[in-house]
């Protein structure tokens, strides 16, 4: 049953690169931008809990919500001063530097601090649910596991109610649809860029903090999880979260497959590789062409 | 200004509003007409709705509207008209704050702070854009409700309201259309879109920007007969023409823009 279980494995990460993939996707309808840093603030909370936990011994959910609540404070601070500064201000930024400088240049920010607080070794948030992974006949599954994918669908399930059934989640829609028309009824684009940015941020601790014990963070872990987050992000076209949640598993499950029957070293290589090949291959179907022109 | 706004606006022919004897009816139903549900504006100052001093409003170099001055009285409907190109948009769109103007602007007596949409909304005048600016990927029925959001943020509230329950039954013949995308409606039933959402906002003044732009001529009409109709009921108008003779059957006032600047 290696199938099965790789299966299940790629399914767990790629619950983790499709949440981030809508996160990235929602964001960027709302501001234009790309959220480059969205894995570094994973990589912050499993880092952050560990550092604060082992090393400082506070308790495990007291780590947990002060790390949580660094990285929002953190987050609105950014918002409320580094893109305020830049988008909302009149020599507003524009066109690529807009969409990715300045979450590029937050994303090393980001890495250079946490080396700096956590050191460069590989570290993990405590598990949380400790035990034997679950075995029913040949297939086995993490605990922690267990818990991305609980995590994934409890967010993904709140925030389709969220857009589905009330009327901020419809704005919130709205603004990414069409930002004149958002503000004509009185929708504040900007409170919704800031609270998305601060939400997205927070999520993506969570993820962290569930996720590491997985597989072990270092600091350098982040830009992975953001480069693939993203990919998935753009074969959604960057403005469809729906088909960004898709592409996300998929790409955790061609990750896992490669890793398991390909190679363990070089299946990553494999799949973006095999991803570069897609987007040649199908531009259009893959929503690259909504991306380029808006 | 540069040389080239100076020399327009020297030549801008915008003239004054002249009230061709207003209904009184309209304007006594206006007054019964309840301040607000959201009592966001306390009182009404006198019987102006609308006025505007001074306004200009400046793309760059080039100078579109220059020293624009009129006032709409409560409950009544106001043309704003002239030829292509002139500016009738841009004085809208200063007055709502879309684009950042010169000169002042008062809604019922409070003075509109500059390039601020969402002040507008809430107070009390809401802006049917040109080219509708609808959100294309949701449904018509979510179009209209957003309209609510300039005064509640709870979709029960707005679903059950009476401004809601106007603006979904304006035009009946958008009902079996509501469950659709509207960005795959037609341009008739976009525009009556627009000017439902609009509505939902229970506005006390409403801004129309061209409603006929590219219609068929029944539509057209049809939109005409859904803006009498919230006139009738108390609501303020602004409507923007090209050609004044349907307006002008609604209207009582008229603000004609002349030698604008073509930019």
């Amino acid at each position: 049953m290696k199938l099965g279980n790789l299966i299940i494995a790629g399914v767990v990460t790629g619950s983790i690169y499709a949440t981030f993939a809508v996160c990235v996707a929602v964001w960027y309808r709302v501001s234009n931008i790309l959220n480059l840093a969205v894995g570094d603030f994973a990589m912050v909370g499993a880092l952050c809990v560990d550092n604060l936990y082992r090393v400082r011994g506070l308790p495990l959910w007291a780590a947990i919500v002060t790390t949580l609540l660094v990285v929002a404070v953190f987050a609105w601070l950014y918002d409320i001063i580094v893109l305020r500064l830049a988008v909302d201000g009149r020599g507003r930024a524009e066109g690529i530097v807009l969409t990715f400088f300045f979450t590029f240049a937050l994303s090393f920010f980001i890495d250079g601090v946490a080396k700096m607080a956590f050191g460069s070794d590989v570290h993990a948030a405590p598990a949380l649910w400790n035990g034997a992974s679950i075995a029913m006949a040949d297939l086995h599954v993490a605990r922690a596991g267990i818990l991305v994918l609980a995590c994934a669908v409890l967010i993904g399930g709140l925030f389709w109610v969220y857009i589905r059934f009330t009327l901020g989640g419809k704005a919130l829609e709205a603004s990414g649809e069409n930002a004149l028309g958002a503000r004509i009824v009185g929708i504040d684009t900007r409170r919704y860029r800031r609270w998305i940015f601060v939400g997205t941020a927070v999520i993506a601790a969570v993820f962290g903090i569930v996720e590491s014990p997985i597989t072990g963070y270092t600091y350098l872990s982040g830009a992975t999880i953001s480069l693939t987050g993203f990919l998935a992000a753009a074969y959604g076209g960057f403005r469809k979260p729906g088909r960004a949640l898709l592409a996300g598993l998929f790409i955790g499950v061609l990750e896992a497959l490669l890793g398991g029957y390909v190679s363990a070293e070089y299946g990553t290589t494999v799949m973006y590789a095999i991803l570069a090949a897609l987007v040649l291959a199908w531009p259009r179907g893959l929503g690259f062409e909504s991306a380029v022109s808006g | 200004m540069s040389k080239l706004g100076r020399r327009r606006a020297a030549a801008d022919g915008l003239s004054g509003a002249t009230d061709e004897g207003g209904s009184a009816a309209r304007e006594e139903a206006a007054r019964k007409r309840a301040v607000g549900e959201r009592g966001l504006v306390s009182s009404h100052a006198g019987d102006t709705a609308l006025k505007v001093a001074n306004l200009s409003v400046a793309y760059g170099n080039v100078t579109a509207v220059h020293d624009a001055s009129f006032t709409v009285a409560d409950g009544a409907a106001c043309a704003i008209t002239g030829p292509n190109g002139n500016g009738k948009s841009s004085i809208l769109m200063g007055i709502t704050g879309m684009v950042r103007r010169k000169g002042t602007v008062e809604v019922f007596g409070a003075a509109a702070p500059n390039g601020d949409v969402r002040w507008m909304a809430r107070h009390g005048l809401t802006l049917v854009p040109e080219r509708r600016q609808l959100y294309p990927d949701l449904s018509a029925w979510d179009n209209v409700i957003l309209g609510c959001y300039t005064w509640t943020r709870s979709i029960a509230t707005a679903r059950n309201s009476a401004p809601f329950g106007r603006a979904i039954e304006l035009f009946p013949e958008l009902k079996p259309h509501l469950r659709q995308v509207a960005g795959t409606l037609s341009g008739g039933q976009q525009q009556m879109v627009a000017i439902a959402r609009g509505l939902a906002a229970n506005p006390k003044i409403l801004a129309v920007d061209e409603p006929c732009l590219g219609l068929a001529e029944a539509v057209a009409q049809r939109v005409y007969e859904a803006l009498a109709g919230i006139h009738a009921d108390g609501t303020t108008l602004i409507i923007v023409e090209e050609a004044p003779k349907r307006a002008l059957t609604l209207c009582s006032q008229r603000v004609e823009v002349r030698n604008g600047v073509t930019a």
